[in-house]
């Protein structure tokens, strides 16, 4: 069934063609644009860009080549990229009751015959990413000129977090999510670095 | 003035059909509309600032008041490295409107971003993600707006300070949905719109009201697409008088390309709007700086003229970018007519349609 067609169309407000102006017929056709417009404004409101970062150059392999044992406690002067990228609010894709899809689109490039990785991790709340509590996805390039690098993540609703507002006048809980982003490469040699350039993280129509 | 909790955080499923010609138009109905009408306009806000990762400095970040309460700072700190010293983060954010400021120093300003609370790492382990610990702190926008102007862009100003071993992991301001609808405010629809054997009315109280708040969502649920500060002591720069990537924004030489989604509801490109914080120095009077930041639309210049060597804010500038496709993809490059043009801070956000 049809909730919207999935485009904002402008109706005129406060003049002469107001379809809502005292004495004029309700049609059905204003509420079905109202209706739509209302539910294609909350399906894009639940997209945005979280953060973006210029990246940096890497050169260190991860235990098992396994993003899952990434070595979140490593700083960049040990050869790979790590960042808390924060905790961010998160809305269900509009009516859908799915939440959106994380995308990291990065950009990057290998050394020859090896490969820039980039992980991107899902946490209810900030801590040691694992994957008892948490969700991952991956990407990688071996491509050896600047090219994109994209790992995409379907949110999971039961690995998501709240925190609560409680301003006296103004309170409810929201719900969040916490981001970690890792980059390495697998040739583990300082002579031989892949660079991770403009990653950006952002919530996409879920798939 | 009569305000109702929003508690429910969802949006509702109305089918077009539901209206649909010759059905029978119920109470039910409208009292839905108005549930996803408030939702719309109330429950979708996305503007933020972000500062990265650091050792302390100056940061930026440009951000346009609009029906939203609340912004919620998160300050992540960690250990820099195995051992630590029992030092700390302080973080002080001041707001401007351009005329008015509110200092971090103002009863306001949450203790957390005053500048003087040290805020400690965590944890029971002494390295980088396991001592990670978040400090959350909501900034009252409606009480900001009795000194700053809600109809300028506000440049929001963090002042990191960071003791010998330990680390900014990072700061997230970012706008929260209103959990209250207040049918004084611009949009929101008391929910008691229509109720059974009611009639329906089209006074401002009522139907009409509908209308004109989704055509406010429309113009003022704003979303960033962008929000770099690289930060005072380490900004962009370019001495070139050509067009060319700003040092500091480029790989290979080429200006780095920086891919996001664009808001993706009327047409095929999606307006905004820009500005950036520099400072020109080596310039006399008369010479200019310029920025041009270049979408999947177009190419949109923006051209610097406060040549007093001290950081300010550019003019607002507008742009577009590509809503038709699955992604667009943003690039700045910069030139001189003479000296230095550096940059601290960009942001690029969506603008009213």
């Amino acid at each position: 069934m049809s909730t919207t067609i999935e485009r904002y169309i402008h109706l005129p407000t406060a003049d002469a063609t107001e379809r809502l102006r005292a004495d004029e017929p309700l049609g059905a056709g204003v509420l079905q644009t109202l209706a739509s417009n209302g539910t294609v404004l909350c399906r894009e409101g639940s997209l945005r860009t979280l953060w973006e970062s210029p990246g940096t150059e890497v050169w260190s392999a991860i235990p098992g080549d396994d993003p899952a044992l990434f070595p979140w406690d490593d700083t960049a002067s040990d050869g790979v990229f790590v960042a808390f990228a924060g905790r961010f609010r998160v809305r269900l894709y509009g009516e859908t009751s799915t939440p959106p899809k994380l995308i990291l689109h990065a950009r990057g490039r290998a050394p020859t015959g090896d490969e820039l990785g980039v992980v991107l991790w899902q946490m209810p709340a900030p801590g040691y990413p694992s994957d008892a509590v948490g969700a991952f996805a991956e990407a990688r390039t071996s491509s050896t000129t600047i090219d994109d690098v994209v790992a995409s993540l379907d949110l999971d609703l039961s690995k998501l977090g709240a925190f609560a507002v409680e301003p006296v006048d103004e309170r409810g809980a929201l719900i969040e999510v916490a981001v970690y982003v890792g980059a390495w490469c697998t040739s583990d040699d300082t002579a031989a670095k892949a660079l991770l350039s403009s990653a950006v993280l952002y919530l996409d129509k879920p798939s | 003035m009569t305000t109702e909790p929003r508690p429910l955080q969802i949006t509702p499923r109305l089918e077009l059909r539901t209206t649909a010609a010759r059905l029978t138009a119920r109470a039910s109905h409208a009292a839905a509309l108005a549930a996803l009408t408030d939702d719309a306009a109330l429950g979708h806000h996305g503007q933020r600032s972000t500062v990265l990762r650091t050792l302390g400095g100056t940061f930026h970040g440009f951000y346009q008041p609009g029906i939203a309460r609340w912004l919620r700072v998160t300050v992540a700190v960690a250990f820099r490295g195995l051992s630590w010293s029992g030092d700390g983060v302080t973080v002080a954010l001041s707001i401007t409107d351009g005329t008015n400021t509110v200092l971090a120093s103002d009863a306001r300003m949450p203790e957390v971003l005053g500048g003087t609370a040290t805020l400690y790492p965590g944890g029971t382990s002494p390295t980088r993600m396991q001592s990670l610990r978040t400090y959350a702190a909501l900034v009252d926008v409606t009480q900001l707006a009795s000194t700053l102007e809600v109809t300028s862009v506000w440049r929001l100003t963090w002042v990191v300070t960071v003791g010998a071993t330990t680390v900014c992991e990072g700061i997230t301001a970012e706008e929260l949905p209103r959990l209250v609808i207040d049918d004084a405010a611009p949009a929101g629809v008391l929910t008691n719109l229509a109720l059974p054997l009611a009639p329906i009315l089209a006074g401002p109280a009522s139907f009409r009201r509908l209308q004109q708040s989704l055509a406010w969502a429309a113009g003022h649920v704003l979303h960033t697409y962008h929000a770099l500060t690289p930060g005072e002591a380490d900004p962009h720069l370019t001495t070139s008088t050509s067009w060319a990537p700003f040092g500091g924004d480029a790989d290979d030489a080429a200006a780095r390309r920086w891919t996001l989604r664009a808001w993706r509801a009327r047409g095929s490109s999606a307006a905004a709007r820009w500005r950036v914080r520099y400072r020109l120095t080596g310039l006399s009077a008369g010479q200019k700086g310029y920025i041009r930041l270049k979408s999947g639309v177009g190419t949109y210049t923006l051209t610097l003229t406060d040549v007093s060597g001290a950081w300010v804010d550019s003019d607002l500038a507008t742009a577009a970018l590509d809503a038709s496709a699955t992604t667009d993809t943003l690039t700045f490059e910069g030139k001189v007519d003479a000296g230095t043009l550096e940059v601290s801070a960009r942001t690029v956000w969506g603008a009213a349609i």
